[in-house]
């Protein structure tokens, strides 16, 4: 997919890659509802969040505000093919304050920090995201009690798809940088 | 440049991953204690509240039962009420955050469904109605 050039690529085919990643995340967001994970195990709500491994490759492939092209579009999209108004108010909340941390966090990763360990953060801030999105369109605290059960499992979701963000990445750079090693 | 332990390994851990973990599991337990630690009364009657206002129906929190709530906007609810604890059991909504929620008992505490813009709560018997003026 991605060319095995040692240069680093041109703004059009950044902007190629980028439309590229946001079909693949709307792919994998879509083919997740068909695995309902959160249900199998009893955590109503709970997803593994595939599409941030989309979002999390393209901010250290490309660069941050392809990132957030990329992560804005599949949320946009989606909810204009698949969701409702209330459901995208919850993708926003949850895809601006996991966007967040990958924008704090990505200067250190790879010096203090690694994929895991943001995704988790990530997962962690998607789901505070859509809880305080549910708290503020119906008025009440009370959702909140259901976040702890959701930062729990952010770590092994976050564990996941940090993993093959990271496999993915050292894939995509290794290529451009070892003429296809990996 | 990535860093490699072993041969083997292609991903490391690194401190801040370990941190990351315990602060997420930190949290999760400080917003626990937040809501283990608030008081509950004791209340009589369960409210349904549709769209922050309008109170839709009313069951007695002693009698158990299992009850059907039809949203404006096409949700179905299925709410528990079993020896004075109250469940939303099944949701046809988006995220299933109501039955997440899981079991409330107290005065005041509420189960809400925000895609249904529906608020379960409980209330002494003296507060019964107040909604029907209370907007928010
Ligand atoms: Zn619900």
């Amino acid at each position: 997919m991605i060319s095995s050039s040692a240069k680093i690529p041109s703004p059009a085919r950044r902007i190629a890659y980028c439309g590229v990643f946001a079909a693949a995340a709307m792919i994998v967001s879509y083919l997740e509802s068909f695995i309902p994970v959160g249900q199998l195990i009893g955590v109503p709500g709970l997803k593994l969040g595939l599409a941030n491994i989309l979002v999390a490759v393209a901010y250290f492939s490309l660069g941050a505000s392809y990132a957030a092209s990329v992560s804005l579009v599949r949320i946009v999209i989606s909810s204009l093919l698949f969701g409702s108004v209330t459901s995208f108010v919850f993708s926003l909340f949850g895809g601006i304050l996991s966007f967040t941390v990958l924008f704090l966090l990505g200067g250190q990763y790879k010096k203090s920090i690694g994929l895991i360990g943001i995704s988790v953060l990530s997962a962690a801030a998607h789901n505070t995201g859509q809880i305080l999105a549910a708290s503020l369109v119906m008025s009440e605290i009370s959702v909140f009690i259901y976040l702890p059960v959701l930062l729990i499992f952010s770590v092994p979701c976050g564990g996941i798809t940090g993993t093959v963000a990271e496999i993915t990445l050292s894939l995509i750079t290794g290529s451009r940088k070892n003429k296809g090693n990996g | 440049m990535r860093t490699k332990k072993t041969g083997q390994k292609k991903t490391v851990f690194y401190i801040g991953d370990i941190i990351s973990v315990a602060g997420v599991l930190l949290l999760s337990f400080l917003v626990w204690s937040l809501f283990f630690l608030s008081g509950k009364g004791d209340g009589e009657t369960v409210v349904v509240i549709e769209g922050g206002s309008k109170t839709v129906s009313e069951y007695d929190l002693g009698h158990d039962g299992v009850y059907q709530i039809t949203s404006s906007n096409g949700h179905i609810l299925t709410l528990e009420i079993n020896d004075g604890n109250v469940s939303v059991t099944s949701s046809t909504c988006d995220n299933g955050y109501c039955v997440g929620m899981g079991k409330i008992n107290g005065t005041g505490e509420t189960i809400v469904c925000a895609p249904a813009k529906i608020k379960i709560k409980i209330v002494s018997d003296g507060e019964v109605g107040q909604n029907d003026f209370i907007v928010g």
